[in-house]
């Protein structure tokens, strides 16, 4: 029998001018990832794209974005858009939203604290993720397209229940 | 919960070798990648010299690599030993030696696992 951890999960993270995703069969095995663009702000797009996704890779579970949870500051357009999909898709994937603090659970807090922290993190741990690594963002720099595969990444683990360290075996008491 | 596989996961270990499809089409001989996209997508089944050349170029089994497909072929299989296994028995001369080492090797082919649970 399969475990549960096995399940294969599709994470979806919307971005200026597209979509980004992963696509996960176990906590650390990545299956597939990538960009797909739809030329601009447009939701209609991005909802035939993941439409496409969800029909390729017939995941167990579709993890978003909690929109609504502390810490997510998504623009209306994506909420909109994120609310869509789980409404949309929720009949016939399960879906699971992930809040910003499972995400940040995802490793060592100092490293994932920050969006770079965490795609360095996700770098180390998936190597084929290296070559996709955006640089580090200064403040006068938009956001690069590709932290939104990072991002999907992350929802991606943090949709799989942490694995929590054995519990020490009673000590016995002393004669 | 079981889930059922990819048809192939041929697209994850080019990645993950960060290999481009132009340059797996060349180490199986085709001309362009054209091929190896449509490999990728199941449009097209590779022929069994193609599927050995894949196995050397990823090191892994056709199985693992075509895991989709290759749980479809068992489960055929599976299902015409079953319906062997029944007509042997059926057959007066089930005693014979020569059924018994048949249905042997049939019951181990009814019995055998998905690739994934024998994986785990």
């Amino acid at each position: 029998m399969r475990k549960e951890t096995a399940k294969r999960v599709l994470a979806i993270d919307p971005y200026s001018r597209g979509v980004g995703f992963a696509v996960l069969e176990g906590p650390g095995c990545l299956i597939d990832w990538g960009l797909r663009s739809t030329g601009g702000a447009d939701n209609a797009k991005a909802a035939r794209a993941i439409d496409k996704l969800i029909d390729r890779f017939r995941p167990d579970v579709l993890a978003l974005e909690d929109w609504d949870s502390a810490g997510s500051r998504r623009c209306g357009r994506v909420q909109e858009l994120l609310g869509r999909i789980a409404a949309a898709e929720g009949n016939r994937v399960l879906v699971r939203l992930i809040t910003w603090r499972e995400i940040r659970a995802v490793g060592p807090l100092p490293q994932t604290g920050t969006k770079h922290g965490r795609a360095c993190f996700l770098a180390e741990r998936f190597p084929e993720l290296q070559a996709f690594q955006p640089p580090f963002r200064r403040l006068w720099m938009p956001e690069d397209d590709r932290m939104a595969i990072f991002d999907a990444v992350g929802f991606a683990v943090a949709s799989y229940p942490a694995r929590r360290p054995a519990a020490d075996p009673p000590k016995r008491a002393l004669a | 919960m079981a889930h059922q596989r990819l048809q192939n996961y041929l697209r994850t270990h080019r990645r993950r070798h960060g290999l481009s499809q132009a340059e797996v089409a060349r180490l199986l001989g085709a001309v362009s990648g054209t091929k190896t996209s449509r490999y990728e997508n199941s449009t097209r089944m590779p022929g069994a010299l193609t599927v050995f050349a894949i196995e050397i170029v990823f090191g892994q089994p056709a199985s693992e690599l075509f895991a989709g497909k290759y749980e479809a072929v068992r489960l055929a299989v599976q299902a015409r030993a079953k319906r062997m296994v029944e007509q042997l028995n059926a057959r007066p001369s089930a005693q014979s030696k020569k059924i018994f080492r048949k249905l042997a090797l049939l019951r181990t082919i009814v019995e055998l696992k998905p690739t994934s649970a024998r994986r785990s």
